[in-house]
């Protein structure tokens, strides 16, 4: 059983770290391209939409 | 002491989603002048769903930013929103959900509320298969490709998750509209449709367990793919397990826990762990069953 619970939570693991590598690459590349300025310039107005006004 | 146990782990829990909730919203001059925050913490996305558009925000909601850019021209993808969602998916789950919305607190806080003896709270609606996938639906249709693809005359689509259903928007709406008369004003048919929708939320999360989570929030589909693989999750020692089934009775989803630990619907709130009387069921990064596994293969005997 014991092998079996390591066998099952490695796999996972190993994904879920290379996930994470990729999701960070992602957010550099991101940032890079100018996405983070559009949320604060999104952000910092007040979204009408948002709050059912527009 | 198993009651004693719970009522801590649910005090555990509720204060960590009041501080949540408290340092997400903490921009105490935006609710007093009916202004919102406009600095630079806004480019940072928080975990939950928390609308912007709130006068206390300190930072952005994930699916209105996502959405944002999305809807900008020139954007197919969005690296910078997804990459925090994969991110935080991969690292935490849905253990977001449970513990780190303020939407979803607001939920539990409703589902408090005493109902009459004559009525009755429910586990689930009829037809909860069906509408267990409507929050994909949601994602797809009005976070993604509606943004892409309908967009006015100089290509700028429009957030149309937040402007036709989401109701943690129209919270922050009737927060700030209640300290400025200027937008109180312009308020017409879309803030009642929207109201409308908010209404529904909270009379349905008094008799039903956080319905707009199960049923509608795109975020939380996003967070629910990453949980079978998350590097946060739940285990079941099947050792221990007796297959008893206390852990879907104490669950307010009615998830077969022992059958599906780390299901796409779970938040992690941590019930059934605290209810299982074999303490079979364990979370966390490196969950014990792990470590004594490998302590195990380490040394050979």
């Amino acid at each position: 059983m014991e092998k079996n619970n390591r066998v099952h939570a490695k796999p996972s693991r190993i994904i879920a770290i290379a996930i994470l590598v990729v999701a960070s690459i992602a957010i550099v590349i991101g940032v890079v391209q100018g996405e983070a300025l559009i949320v604060l310039k999104k952000a910092t107005t007040i979204c009408l939409e948002c709050i059912g006004l527009g | 002491m198993a009651k004693k146990l719970r009522v801590a782990h649910d005090r555990r829990r509720n204060i960590i989603q009041f501080l949540t909730a408290v340092l997400s919203n903490a921009y105490i001059v935006g609710f007093l002048e009916g202004k919102i925050y406009q600095g630079d913490a806004k480019a940072f996305c928080v975990p939950g769903l928390n609308c912007y558009a709130c006068p206390g925000a300190l930072g952005s909601c994930p699916i209105g930013s996502l959405q944002a850019v999305l809807g900008s021209r020139d954007k197919t993808f969005s690296f910078y929103v997804g990459g925090f969602l994969i991110a935080i998916g991969a690292t935490l789950g849905r253990f977001v959900c449970g513990w780190l919305c303020p939407f979803g607190w607001f939920q539990d806080l409703l589902h408090r509320i005493p109902i009459p003896k004559t009525w009755k709270r429910l586990r689930r609606l009829p037809g909860e298969k069906f509408l267990a996938k409507l929050p994909y639906v949601f994602l797809i249709i009005l976070v993604i490709l509606l943004p892409m693809y309908v967009v006015d005359l100089i290509g700028q689509g429009s957030p149309w998750f937040c402007k036709w259903v989401c109701p943690s928007g129209t919270l922050s709406g009737l927060l700030l509209l209640a300290g400025n008369s200027g937008l109180r004003s312009v308020a017409g048919w879309l803030f009642a449709w929207k109201n409308l929708i908010l209404l529904v939320t909270i009379l349905t999360s008094i008799i039903l367990y956080r319905p707009f989570c199960r049923y509608v929030c795109p975020l939380g589909a996003i967070y629910g793919l990453f949980n079978p693989v998350s590097l946060y999750r739940l285990e079941i020692d099947e050792k221990a397990c007796t297959k008893c089934g206390i852990c879907q009775r104490v669950c307010k989803l009615d998830i077969p826990v022992y059958i599906t630990p780390n299901s796409t619907a779970c938040i992690r709130c941590g019930d059934c762990i605290v209810a299982c009387p074999h303490s079979a069921i364990k979370s966390g990064f490196k969950t014990k069953i792990q470590a004594a596994s490998q302590t195990a293969s380490d040394y050979p005997s």
